[in-house]
């Protein structure tokens, strides 16, 4: 791993500040990294790490008023001192990039075909003959079935998974030495992620291209990467194989990431896993002045489903559409249960139906005793009063125009909770507390805070009257390991101090296990299999449970080396012969 | 250790969603905002004169636009007549100074009615649909007829008065304003936090007054200052056509509707008022860009170097403002 000057990419150096208004922001400290031939480079971190500014630099894609320092060598020139005609002979030629999500990397209005050629165009491939043909081989080279015939169809006319292909052939169309893959399958589902990776190991073995691979997800990273850099804070924390990482991290902050990561069958916390939030939780949220239910309702279970469809309908005299087939599912007082399934398998909309939402088309849902179907708006509003909603994303739940502490009171105004505006206030400190947001933050506005904090507020929001049921639709997906530790660590100790019912929606199985009693898997709208954690999890009886469960990477490269070896696939899904 | 604090506090990188999170070390002000906003700054202070001086001078000066001096009819600018004199003889400085309040007046009450107006129409068909079917339907039918036809049309059958003009105007521009509330009113009620608040067991009206109206203000206030400016522009158009404001009284239109005939002898009628509307006009549009700015919570972050105002404000009262966030 000695320094070869032929490394395709070598970073020296490299230093980027961004001046804004509030002064100069470091985002890349002095990192030098290399990129050997043949070698796919994994750059992990959290947010704001500067994982992803630091592989744009090798493409000369800088945020505005940005100063650099150092030098990126890409195949011997340095692309910061490239000329704007240099820079896009190097885009796409030398190094190209491959985006987090396909459906937006692709331009909705032109076929994939011509988006495809749009490059080849760019670099001087001027006969349209040998363009189409070069376009045909590279999507058959990435396994879409028919390229001759679906040259002219449209990026929606193609699955996520498929798009994310589409993006890939695109990036290999010119034959790079360098391949920048930011967050290549964080958009997707666990089965087609394990597909892509699949064909991003392809792309190394068969086309010989060096891929730069930044993600978050330390399964992807076991799965695929040779070498691990570790980034915290715009600086280059630990630099080792794959290997050594996961075995012996070196750094403190790499052992902490690594141990935020949850594990497939690692099981549930232990209840005293973080003794300080559970006292403070119970300190700071007292027996709130809910109403008593009424004393039938009280022995009800907090959800019932029996047998139930939920259609959409996109129109007049269409066919509607049916997202939600006969689905029982019964959650108990206190009790929580998790919801996976891909994404389309009905998993919202059922969180959704719970909350009134969305309205039953036949079949049976009782919520805290209350049948859903035909009820009055009045009703479903005192309904609502019990039922507790978190959102999947904290950017965008949250009225820009109101503060943490205005968000917090809403419910409480809502429903015109006793105690006036000081009681509410001291009442949002109280709940701002127990999800550990210091009560400076009362008067700051939801932009300001960062993405874990902001799910935090969303929890406080959600408990802020005391619910029976809280409604957590994928709470986490959307923030980094490490925060995401701490938010469902947040959300344990509350539900086990408040008792309250819970359905927690996820795609991450890993995650649901920490948290939930019993897990139900989701597949096209059906409910395919419903059980304890343990059992689901570690002795799944339906195949569409066993697929799931195997595709998720599981974060040791030793043991998915192992599995993958185990898998096989009979032929290589990328045909290098196809495109030479 | 690090996950408990913001761990990416200090070190945004330069996505503007992550910019956001840096925490804001003690919030701007209103007022300091304002400062940093200069183009903002310099239309209000132009607006601001301009209402000064069309309000106070006259009663000040016994400036009076109606007094006719027949001897001097047309005449250049002299240091009796400021500007000059029109076609009758009257001081075309008090004419255009009188003719600023009944401009600025009528393009004030426009913009204001029109605005307040097309908020409660557009809102309003958000949520519902009959309503929303019906409401469009009468605003499309306004909107296809051309702003000064149905203007003049308008007047013609109210009658000549200042008052009926401003109906006019408003009937004219509240269709434009109530479509561009609804369209950003439609986006605002599928974000998640409509939901959300929803879901919490709010009512309709808890929605369009917390949620909705706050979130379509920035179009609101934006589209209501270029109303103002427009209004006035064609309140000039329809008193220079002869449907304005009622002959004697003094507006702009109406200078520039005497200023025509005589462009020859006497062109400072027409330069002179012409560049009162032009600078009242630019003014109002950039009050109108700088208001966007101001209303929208997440560009506050965002606002550039401190400004011409800020850093004079900054030399008047140093130490209440910081010149250059130090980080």
């Amino acid at each position: 791993m000695t320094g070869e000057p032929t490394a395709p990419l070598h970073f020296e150096e490299l230093t980027l500040d961004i001046d804004t208004p509030q002064g100069t922001v470091h985002a890349v400290r002095g990192v030098t990294l290399e990129l050997q031939r043949g070698e796919i480079l994994a750059i992990v971190g959290e947010s704001g790490s500067g994982k992803t500014l630091t592989a744009r630099a090798a493409l000369g894609l800088l945020p505005p008023r940005t100063r650099t320092g150092g030098r990126v060598l890409l195949g011997g020139a340095d692309v910061l001192q490239a000329a704007p005609d240099a820079l896009r002979a190097i885009r796409g030629g030398e190094a190209a990039m491959i985006f987090q999500e396909p459906s937006t990397a692709l331009n909705p209005v032109f076929p994939i075909g011509w988006q495809l050629e749009e490059g080849l165009r760019a670099h001087g491939v001027s006969e349209p003959a040998e363009r189409r043909r070069r376009t045909v081989d590279m999507l058959r080279a990435v396994g879409i079935p028919d390229p001759e015939r679906r040259l002219g169809d449209y990026p929606h006319q193609f699955s996520g998974g498929q798009k994310q292909r589409i993006v890939i052939a695109m990036a290999l169309a010119l034959r790079p030495s360098v391949i920048i893959a930011d967050e290549p399958t964080t958009a997707l589902d666990v089965t087609v992620q394990a597909e892509i990776l699949e064909l991003l190991r392809e792309c190394r073995d068969e086309f010989g291209a060096s891929i730069v691979l930044i993600t978050h997800n330390m399964g992807v990273v076991a799965d695929l990467a040779d070498r691990v850099a570790v980034m915290y804070r715009g600086e280059l924390v630990e630099l080792a194989p794959v290997d050594e990482l996961f075995r012996a991290p070196r750094e403190a902050y790499t052992r902490q990431l690594l141990a935020a990561v949850p594990r497939l069958g690692g099981g549930r916390d232990e209840p005293d896993a973080s003794p300080a939030s559970v006292s403070s939780a119970a300190s700071a949220v007292p027996v709130a002045p809910a109403p008593t239910p009424a004393p039938s309702a009280a022995t009800a279970p907090a959800v019932l489903l029996d047998g139930v469809d939920i259609e959409y309908r996109s129109g007049f005299g269409t066919k509607p559409v049916r997202a939600v087939r006969g689905v029982s599912l019964e959650i108990a007082r206190g009790e929580v249960v998790g919801l996976v399934g891909e994404s389309g398998s009905g998993k919202s909309t059922i969180g959704r139906a719970i909350g009134g939402l969305e309205t039953v088309a036949t079949g049976r849902l009782e919520v805290l005793g209350v049948e859903l179907r035909g009820q009055s708006r009045r009703r479903l509003r005192a309904l609502r009063r019990r039922i507790g909603f978190v959102f999947q994303d904290p950017a965008a739940s949250f009225n820009s125009f109101m503060t943490i502490e205005d968000c917090v009171i809403e419910p409480m105004r809502i429903h015109r909770v006793a105690g006036g505006r000081s009681t509410h206030r001291a009442r949002a400190t109280e709940l701002l507390d127990a999800v550990e947001l210091p009560g400076s933050y009362a008067s700051r506005y939801p932009f300001e805070l960062s993405g874990g904090q902001r799910q935090r507020v969303g929890l406080a929001r959600a408990l802020a009257l005391d619910p029976e049921l809280v409604i957590a639709d994928e709470p986490t997906s959307a923030l980094d390991v490490s925060v995401q530790a701490r938010v469902l660590d947040i959300f344990t100790s509350l539900q086990r101090e408040l008792g309250f019912a819970a359905l927690f929606i996820s795609h991450d199985l890993a995650v649901v296990e920490l948290l939930a009693d019993r897990v139900g898997v989701l597949q096209g709208g059906e409910l395919v299999e419903l059980g304890a954690t343990e059992q689901v999890l570690h002795a799944p009886e339906h195949p569409y449970t066993q697929q799931l469960i195997a595709a998720v990477p599981v974060p040791d490269p030793e043991v998915q080396r192992l599995r993958r070896r185990a898998e096989d696939p009979g032929h290589p899904l990328l045909d290098a012969e196809a495109i030479a | 250790m690090a996950p408990t604090s913001p761990a990416t506090a200090n070190t945004a990188a330069p996505s503007t969603t992550v910019l956001a999170m840096q925490p804001a070390a003690g919030r701007d002000s209103l007022w300091r905002r304002m400062l940093g906003n200069t183009g903002l700054m310099t239309g209000l202070v132009v607006i601001v004169v301009i209402f000064v001086v069309s309000y106070v001078l006259p009663p000040l000066l016994q400036l009076d636009p109606y007094a006719v001096d027949p001897a001097n009819r047309l005449a250049p600018p002299s240091p009796e007549h400021l500007f000059g004199t029109d076609n009758f003889g009257r001081d075309l400085f008090a004419r255009i100074v009188s003719g600023a309040s009944t401009s600025l007046l009528v393009g004030f009450v426009v913009a204001l009615v029109s605005g307040v107006l097309g908020a409660i129409i557009g809102i309003a068909a958000v949520f519902n649909s009959v309503l929303d079917q019906v409401l469009m339907r009468i605003c499309d039918g306004l909107m296809a007829i051309p702003a000064i036809l149905l203007a003049v049309a308008l007047t013609a059958a109210l009658g000549p008065s200042v008052t009926n003009l401003v109906i006019a105007l408003t009937i004219v521009y509240t269709p434009g304003i109530a479509r561009l509330v609804r369209s950003r009113a439609l986006a605002v009620t599928s974000e998640t936090f409509v939901t959300a608040s929803t879901m919490q067991g709010a009512g309709m009206l808890h929605l369009m007054w917390r949620h909705i109206l706050p979130n379509t203000l920035s179009v609101l206030v934006v589209q209501s200052t270029f109303t103002f400016a427009e209004s006035v522009i064609t309140e000039a158009a329809m008193s220079f056509l002869g449907a304005g404001v009622p002959a004697p009284q003094a507006s702009w239109g109406n200078i520039l509707y005497d200023g025509k005939s005589v462009l020859m002898q006497a062109p400072q009628m027409i330069l002179i008022t012409s560049g009162f509307l032009i600078v009242t006009v630019l003014a109002l549009n950039l009050i109108g860009d700088g208001l966007r700015d101001l209303v929208d919570q997440r560009s506050r972050s965002l606002v550039g170097k401190p400004g011409v105002f800020a850093r004079m404000a900054a030399v008047v009262t140093p130490g209440r403002f910081r010149q250059e966030v130090k980080r």
